[in-house]
């Protein structure tokens, strides 16, 4: 995908340490990166935090932008890479604190049984949108981010083999697997759904 | 090729990645498969499902904590490293430079208070200079060396 005019001024102009083009480009990707950390982790608060140093981040690291380069992939890269760190961060966190009291975390685990984020929320006639959000939590991180990459944010496949640093076979076998998976964890749900 | 593999062919389909030879390949495999049939339908269904999901707006918070911080960092810059327009002098280099011109100026303020004898160098400049004077001569740079190694050696 090429660049568009305005946006490799702005990136040269973001180089040169030119905040107007900064805030320009904050702009365009403020939501984008958001709502890509909000789903990738699920967690508002996390998520507010990290589009903030994410962003801060990119203005830092300005200049290492190659001037061919994909400026929307290069944030994406950055925002799953910075995504991944905290989700690790706080499964390790997690892990330290099992053996004592419980923690109230709104962060993924593989078990799609996971406390819901909304205390409104329950499985008893659970809405769609938390139906959605429960079967993308019950997804691997690998498969999740690369469908998120591609439903949500419509990335084609050198993007997002790009922003996740895998090879297009594997981008291909994930989001299928993703999809598979998916599937499945829908009708469980919809089954656990009928049964209450 | 078996259904997994067509599967998977499917889903990239539906991604618009599937090459037209391919294409028609699993088109014709749709015909006679009800299990693949269904999987490519339950795709869209998947598909719009996620979409229900909106995208949130950033709120306005942020960009201004992300700004002040920012506006914070630009600042400690300035502090701790010096800038030339687009050429930045990286900090440390700038605060050893800075340790040196501290210490000369410091030994050079002192010894202008303190009033410290003249270096021995000086003083045997100055020593030609005055002979230069008194026998109204002109004195070459051999002199000054000539003259300069025997003060050493007289003063050593």
């Amino acid at each position: 995908m090429k660049l568009s005019v305005r946006e490799k001024e702005l990136i040269d102009n973001l180089k040169r340490g030119e905040i107007w083009a900064f805030i320009e480009l904050f702009n365009s990707y403020k939501d984008k990166i958001y709502n890509f950390t909000l789903r990738m982790t699920q967690d508002r608060e996390l998520s507010l935090d990290l589009t903030q140093e994410i962003f801060l981040k990119v203005y830092q690291k300005r200049k290492k932008i190659r001037g061919d380069s994909n400026f929307k992939s290069w944030v994406f890269t950055i925002a799953r890479n910075m995504c991944l760190n905290a989700l690790r961060d706080s499964k390790k966190q997690r892990a330290l604190n099992s053996s004592g009291k419980e923690v109230s975390s709104t962060l993924f685990s593989s078990d799609i049984e996971m406390k819901s984020q909304d205390p409104y929320e329950n499985f008893n006639g659970m809405d769609l949108k938390a139906k959605v959000k429960r079967a993308l939590a019950g997804l691997g991180e690998g498969q999740r981010e690369v469908l998120i990459l591609k439903e949500y944010h419509g990335l084609s496949y050198d993007q997002i083999a790009q922003i996740t640093q895998t090879s297009l076979a594997s981008v291909k076998s994930l989001l299928f697997r993703a999809r598979q998976n998916l599937k499945k964890i829908f009708e469980k749900l919809d089954k656990k759904e009928k049964n209450l | 090729m078996n259904c997994e593999e067509f599967k998977k062919k499917i889903s990239i389909k539906f991604d618009g990645a599937l090459s037209q030879k391919e294409s028609k390949l699993v088109e014709e495999h749709l015909k006679t498969c009800s299990s693949c049939k269904s999987f490519e339908s339950s795709l869209l269904r998947l598909s719009e499902s996620l979409k229900i999901w909106q995208g949130e707006r950033l709120p306005s918070f942020v960009e201004q904590r992300l700004f002040s911080k920012l506006l914070e960092k630009s600042q400690k810059a300035k502090i701790f490293g010096i800038s030339f327009g687009y050429y930045k002098i990286p900090a440390p280099v700038a605060w050893v430079a800075l340790f040196f011109i501290a210490i000369f100026s410091f030994s050079f303020t002192y010894n202008v208070i303190s009033g410290k004898k003249e270096s021995s160098h000086f003083k045997s400049l100055k020593s030609i200079v005055e002979k230069q004077k008194q026998d109204k001569i002109f004195i070459t740079s051999k002199d000054i060396i000539s003259e300069t190694t025997s003060y050493k050696s007289i003063n050593p």
